[in-house]
C-alpha cells in the first residue's frame, strides 16, 4: 500500500523510463502480438504448455512482440517477468520465451528456481543450434516449437515439487473475509481488555485496546491508512461501551455492527480471479537468468 | 490520598507509558525502517553475489583468449589487473554506511566492466577464438552474468530509494535520527550507464 504511493516517485527517480513499450496483459500462455502464428499453431503450443504445467507444475509462456523499443531485450524481458510473475511462488520455476520479431532478437528468461536446470550456456546453445537456424529461414513456428520442446525437456529432468491439483489458485483469502476477521479481532480484544483492566480509567483502557487492535491489524497485513478511520470509530465505541458498563441500567451492549461493513478496504485489492480458462502467473521470481540471441 | 489511590495512579501511569513507547515504535516508522534496512542489505548481497560470479569467470575467460590471442597482452593484463583491484575492495554490507568505500567499490567494478568490453572487442579479430566451444560457453555465461548484475543493481537502487524515502519523511526522520539510521548511498548515474550495459558484441 505504502509502496504503491511511492511508485510514481520511484518511477520518476529512476530516469530510465523514457519511452517504454507497455507490457501486454497476461491472459494466455501464448501471446502473439505480431500475428506470426496462425490459430492452429497457437492452440498447439498452448495445449503443449498447458499439459506440461498440469504434469510438472512449471509455467512456460511464449511472447512474440514486434519490438522492445528503446530498451534492450533484457530490460524489457525482466520488466515483463516482474509484472507477470510466471512460475510457482517460492519454487520460481517459470520460463518466458520472448521473441522481438522486428528487432530479430529472442530471449529465454529463466526463473530463479530453474537456473540450475537451464544454465545460461545451455539456453544459449538451444537458441544458437535449434531456434536460430529455423528463424533465419523464416520458419518461426518450427523454431519456437523446437525451442520450447528443448526447454520443457530440461525442466522435465529437474526434480520439482508436485503440481497442486488446482494449478493457479490465488493464495490470498477473499478480502471480505479478512476484513470481517479483523473487525472481530478488534471487538474481541477491545472487550477482553476492557473487562480485564476494569481497574483502570476509561480513556487509557480504550487507548490500549485500540493499540492492541492496531497491532493485530498490522499482523494481518493491514496498513495504517486503511485502519485509521476504523480505529477512531473503534476507540469511540470502546469509550461508549465502557461508560455503558460503568453505568448499569443504561442498556450496554446494544450496538449494531451494520454500519461497519460499509468500510471496505478497497485499496488493498490485488486479488486475481482464477476462473475458467484464464491464465495467470503463480508468483515466481526472476533475477535476470537466461540468454539472448539474434538471428 | 490513600495508598491504594497512589498505587492505582502509579500503575496507570506505568501502563500508559508502556503504551506510549509501543505506539511510538510502531507508528513512527521504527519497524518500517528495520524491514527496509534488511531489504537493502539483501539487495546489496545479491549485487555482490553477481559481481563475484563475474569475477569467478574471468580467469577461465582470460586463459581461453590467451590460447588464441596471446599477443593481445595489453588487454589481457588490464583485465587481470582489474580483477585484482575488484578483489581488494571488501564488499561487506558495512560499506553501505561508508560512501567513500562504496564509491571505490563501484569504481573498481566499473574498470572491470570496461576492461571486459575492450577484451570482447579484441576478440572480434580472431574468428577461430569466436567459434571455440568453450569460448562460446564463457561468453554466454558472461552475458548472463552481466544481465544479472544489471538486474541486481536495479533492485538495489529501488530498495535504497524506498529506504531513503522512509528515513527522510516525517515522522520517521525523528526515529531514524534517534537510532542513527542514515540515508544509504546509491549508484551514481554516469556509472549506471556505463555498467548496466552488457559488453556489446558486433557481428
Amino acid at each position: 500500500m505504502r509502496r504503491l504511493l511511492f511508485l510514481p516517485i520511484l518511477l520518476f527517480c529512476s530516469g530510465i523510463f523514457a519511452d517504454q513499450i507497455p507490457i501486454p496483459k497476461l491472459t494466455h500462455r501464448v501471446t502473439d502480438l505480431t500475428s506470426t502464428l496462425n490459430e492452429e499453431e497457437v492452440s498447439n503450443l498452448e495445449n503443449k504448455l498447458k499439459d506440461f504445467e498440469k504434469r510438472k507444475g512449471s509455467q512456460v509462456v511464449l511472447v512474440i512482440i514486434p519490438t522492445t523499443g528503446e530498451e534492450t531485450i533484457e530490460q524489457y524481458s525482466i520488466r515483463l517477468a516482474e509484472d507477470w510473475k510466471i512460475g510457482r511462488k517460492t519454487i520460481a520455476d517459470g520460463v518466458i520465451f520472448l521473441v522481438a520479431k522486428d528487432d530479430r532478437k529472442m530471449r529465454f528468461e529463466i526463473g530463479r528456481g530453474l537456473e540450475g536446470a537451464i544454465p545460461d550456456v545451455i539456453s544459449k546453445r538451444i537458441q544458437l543450434e535449434y531456434v536460430r537456424p529455423l528463424f533465419k529461414e523464416g520458419k518461426y513456428y518450427e523454431g519456437i516449437d523446437q525451442g520450447i520442446d528443448k526447454i520443457l525437456g530440461l525442466i522435465d529432468g529437474e526434480p520439482l515439487p508436485e503440481p497442486s491439483s488446482t494449478s493457479y489458485e490465488s493464495n490470498a483469502a477473499p478480502e471480505e473475509d479478512q476484513f470481517g476477521l479483523y473487525i472481530a479481532a478488534l471487538v474481541v480484544i477491545g472487550i477482553a481488555v476492557g473487562f480485564i483492566f476494569k481497574k483502570l480509567f476509561s480513556l487509557l483502557q480504550a487507548g490500549v485496546a485500540t493499540y492492541a487492535g492496531y497491532w493485530v491489524g498490522g499482523l494481518l497485513g493491514f496498513s495504517l491508512e486503511v485502519m485509521l478511520p476504523l480505529l477512531v470509530i473503534f476507540f469511540i465505541l470502546l469509550c461508549i461501551i465502557y461508560i455503558a458498563a460503568k453505568n448499569p441500567g443504561s442498556g450496554g451492549g446494544g450496538w449494531s455492527g451494520g454500519s461497519w461493513s460499509s468500510y471496505s478496504s478497497s485499496d488493498s485489492g490485488w486479488s486475481s480471479s482464477s476462473s475458467g480458462d484464464s491464465f495467470s502467473g503463480g508468483g515466481g521470481d526472476f533475477s535476470g537468468g537466461g540468454s539472448s540471441s539474434d538471428w | 490520598m490513600s495508598q491504594g489511590d497512589f498505587f492505582r495512579i502509579r500503575k496507570s501511569f506505568l501502563i500508559g507509558f508502556a503504551g506510549l513507547i509501543l505506539f511510538f515504535t510502531n507508528s513512527c516508522g521504527y519497524n518500517t525502517i528495520q524491514v527496509q534496512d534488511e531489504q537493502v542489505k539483501a539487495a546489496w548481497s545479491e549485487v555482490i553475489n553477481m559481481y563475484q560470479r563475474r569475477a569467478d569467470l574471468i580467469p577461465n575467460l582470460v586463459n581461453t583468449v590467451k590460447g588464441y590471442a596471446a599477443q593481445e597482452k595489453e588487454v589481457l593484463i588490464e583485465v587481470t589487473r582489474a580483477r585484482a583491484s575488484v578483489g581488494s575492495v571488501q564488499a561487506t554490507p558495512e560499506i553501505l554506511n561508508n560512501p567513500e568505500l562504496f564509491a571505490k567499490f563501484n569504481q573498481a567494478q566499473g574498470q572491470m566492466t570496461s576492461a571486459l568490453s575492450r577484451l570482447m572487442v579484441v576478440v572480434e579479430k580472431y574468428p577461430d577464438l569466436k567459434s571455440d566451444k568453450s569460448f562460446i560457453g564463457l561468453q554466454a555465461q558472461l552475458e548472463g552474468t552481466e544481465n544479472r548484475i544489471a538486474v541486481a543493481r536495479n533492485r538495489y537502487i529501488t530498495s535504497v530509494q524506498e529506504y531513503n524515502i522512509t528515513v527522510r519523511t516525517f515522522p520517521n526522520v525523528i526515529t531514524a535520527k534517534i537510532f542513527g539510521y542514515d540515508v544509504k548511498p546509491n549508484f551514481s548515474v554516469e556509472n549506471e550507464k556505463e555498467i548496466s550495459k552488457p559488453p556489446q558484441v558486433q557481428f
